[in-house]
């Protein structure tokens, strides 16, 4: 077994050792791995169709047949909860791995080749000089509106968070022995930035991953809620929101559950990120354990 | 001093242009043909070639990207596409005072929230005081905007009537009348973004409650107040100024979410509802001005530090 492979072995262990000892962090990570299984087997958990509709049940309230009411069609709205939450923590998902994939490429690409630092830096500046959910509203108004063009946008929005996050560590990285020996033993620059850079910067590209998760699960919920996201006929908790909003007098349940999960699953992503933080950042690791 | 303002202000040029470029980009290369977009799936050929050809979406790209530049120099930004083709600049100027006074709003009522709960959380670490604090600030940076704003109009505006439900007062209306109007929202958008203040400041005291200085203040016999108030929150008032700084610029991207919710005339609303129109010159400059005030407002950040912090000298 290799170094790294036992250094990273013992790195997991200690995660998970902080894991388990803060009970808030076990809890949160509880409740995202619930919100994650209720997603994913939504059609099994729930008894109720999320279209189908019945004018006689319209709006009502939480009950033992209809756990969280019902909508102004009459459809379960637990059902469309869940089934709002395997689109929204999809969406986050997949906006974590696109722009932790380029971020990652072009933070590297900076912090590695003096001579485009330069170029990369004002890029990355200028792409966070736009709000978030102005930009990525902009961008899939362009792309038009669907699934696929919300993860783009998101992803493109949130690309400079983890390239300037890459973009220290390997300016961090490059100035290391270990290094400048790859590079007189002759090992190729791509074989330096994969082998020994990237895995040398993972830690805190993991961490910004997971707080991305979280702002991406904001801004889908907000796009959606702006009727700039997916499709309306597709659940998002956004979306449900938004439809309930002229009934918050009669139906308030129509807001509170959705809203509810966005925030719970915003917050545990908040915690497990503060406590992956504290892990595995060296100077904040004594005081986590 | 003089050569680090100058090279800042070179900065402030290039990050500039770059903010024009990724907006030409984003409103011109991205979308294929603009115009087409704009007018919709039932528009004819000639109208779509009228409107290329009045966009200058006809000539190359080279040639566009050279003319948007330039009359972006002129402060040219364009004209709207539906709003009677009057000057985007024009438009965003209008309604500008909204959004302005929203964000001046939401960034007081997130100091006078955010500042206050994170000296309290610092001084009594590991309390049950910094454990709430703690908990209730990452709870609010949890809540989306929107949601939490429909439930202070409910129970606020609806059920106790203290505020208007939305909008920004009858056209003319007096200015305390428009202000009242915005208390609601603003109250909602500095709540909202007060977490990372509060998180940031009680960071920054811990950090600075274990120099030095502080033991030598508290051994001279100094309480914990005057020890808090006149040695580390002093000290602390450099970095708590640049998240005061990120917290204004993430608010103007929370405008455009609130102005919606409360349906108030600003510059967020204009956004929205330039997007579900596709009037991309609107959209391009409201863009370019958003940008702009973001980089501005860094700068005067940079450069408050001068007049807070003897010590920091350019």
């Amino acid at each position: 077994m290799s170094g790294t492979e036992e250094g990273a072995r013992g790195g997991w262990r200690a995660v998970l050792a902080v894991v388990w000892r803060r009970k808030v962090v076990t809890a949160s990570l509880a409740i995202l791995l619930l919100m994650a299984f209720l997603a994913v087997f939504a059609d099994w958990v729930s008894p109720h169709s999320p279209t189908a509709i019945r004018a006689a049940r319209r709006l009502r309230p939480p009950s033992t047949v209809n756990w969280f009411g019902t909508d102004e069609y009459g459809r379960d709205l637990f059902t469309r909860v869940i089934l709002g939450g395997r689109t929204s923590l999809l969406i986050g998902a997949l906006t974590v791995l696109f722009s932790c994939f380029f971020g990652t490429i072009l933070g590297m690409i900076g912090g590695y080749f003096r001579r485009v630092d330069m170029l990369v830096n004002r890029v990355i500046d200028a792409m966070m000089a736009f709000p978030d959910i102005l930009l990525a509203i902009t961008l899939i108004s362009v792309l038009r509106p669907s699934a696929s063009s919300v993860v783009v946008a998101l992803g493109i929005v949130y690309t400079p968070r983890v390239a300037r996050v890459a973009r220290a560590s390997t300016l961090v990285v490059r100035e290391l022995a270990f290094i400048d020996a790859a590079r007189v033993l002759g090992v190729p620059t791509w074989r330096i930035l994969l082998s020994h850079v990237l895995p040398n910067i993972s830690s805190p590209l993991i961490v910004q991953g997971t707080f991305i998760y979280a702002y991406a699960i904001l801004a889908e919920a907000g796009l959606s809620y702006l009727g700039a996201g997916v499709s309306p006929e597709i659940p998002t908790w956004g979306g449900i929101i938004n439809a309930g909003q002229q009934y918050i007098g009669r139906a308030p349940w129509l807001m509170w559950f959705p809203g509810l999960f966005i925030a719970v699953s915003v917050f545990s992503l908040q915690l497990a990120g503060d406590a992956l933080r504290d892990v595995m950042d060296p100077r904040l690791r004594r005081e986590a354990s | 001093m003089k050569s680090y303002l100058g090279k800042r202000f070179v900065g402030m040029v290039a990050v500039m242009f770059m903010v024009a470029t990724v907006t030409f980009v984003v409103i011109r290369v991205i979308p294929g043909d603009p115009a087409a977009l704009m007018l919709g799936p039932e528009a004819t050929a000639v109208d779509i070639e009228a409107l290329r050809s009045r966009l200058g979406l006809d000539l190359s790209l080279a040639t566009q990207y050279l003319t948007f530049l330039s009359d972006l120099l002129r402060g040219d930004l364009g004209n709207s596409i539906f709003l009677g083709g009057r000057p985007v600049l024009r438009i965003l100027a209008d309604r500008a005072e909204p959004t302005v006074c929203l964000t001046l709003i939401a960034i007081v009522v997130a100091m006078a929230v955010g500042i206050p709960s994170g000296i309290i959380s610092a001084s009594r670490r590991g309390s049950l005081a910094d454990q709430a604090t703690v908990s209730v600030a990452m709870g609010l940076a949890s809540a989306p905007s929107f949601w939490l704003g429909l439930a202070f109009m409910q129970f606020f505006s609806v059920r106790l009537g203290w505020f208007p439900t939305s909008g920004y007062g009858d056209p003319g209306a007096e200015f305390l009348e428009r202000m009242r109007h915005l208390a609601l929202p603003g109250l909602v958008l500095g709540l909202v973004n007060s977490a990372l203040i509060t998180r940031f400041t009680r960071t920054t005291l811990l950090d600075i409650l274990s120099d030095d200085y502080i033991r030598t203040a508290r051994a001279k016999g100094l309480g914990e107040w005057p020890v808090i108030m006149r040695h580390a929150f002093r000290n602390a008032l450099v970095p708590i100024l640049t998240v005061v700084g990120l917290t204004l610029a993430l608010l103007l991207g929370g405008a455009v979410v609130t102005e919606t919710v409360f349906n108030i005339p600003g510059v967020g609303n204009l956004v929205v509802s330039s997007v579900l129109r596709r009037d991309y010159p609107v959209i391009g400059g409201s863009l370019l001005v958003i940008a702009g005030v973001y980089v501005l407002v860094n700068l005067a950040v940079d450069l408050a530090y001068l007049l807070i912090d003897p010590r920091v000298k350019y």
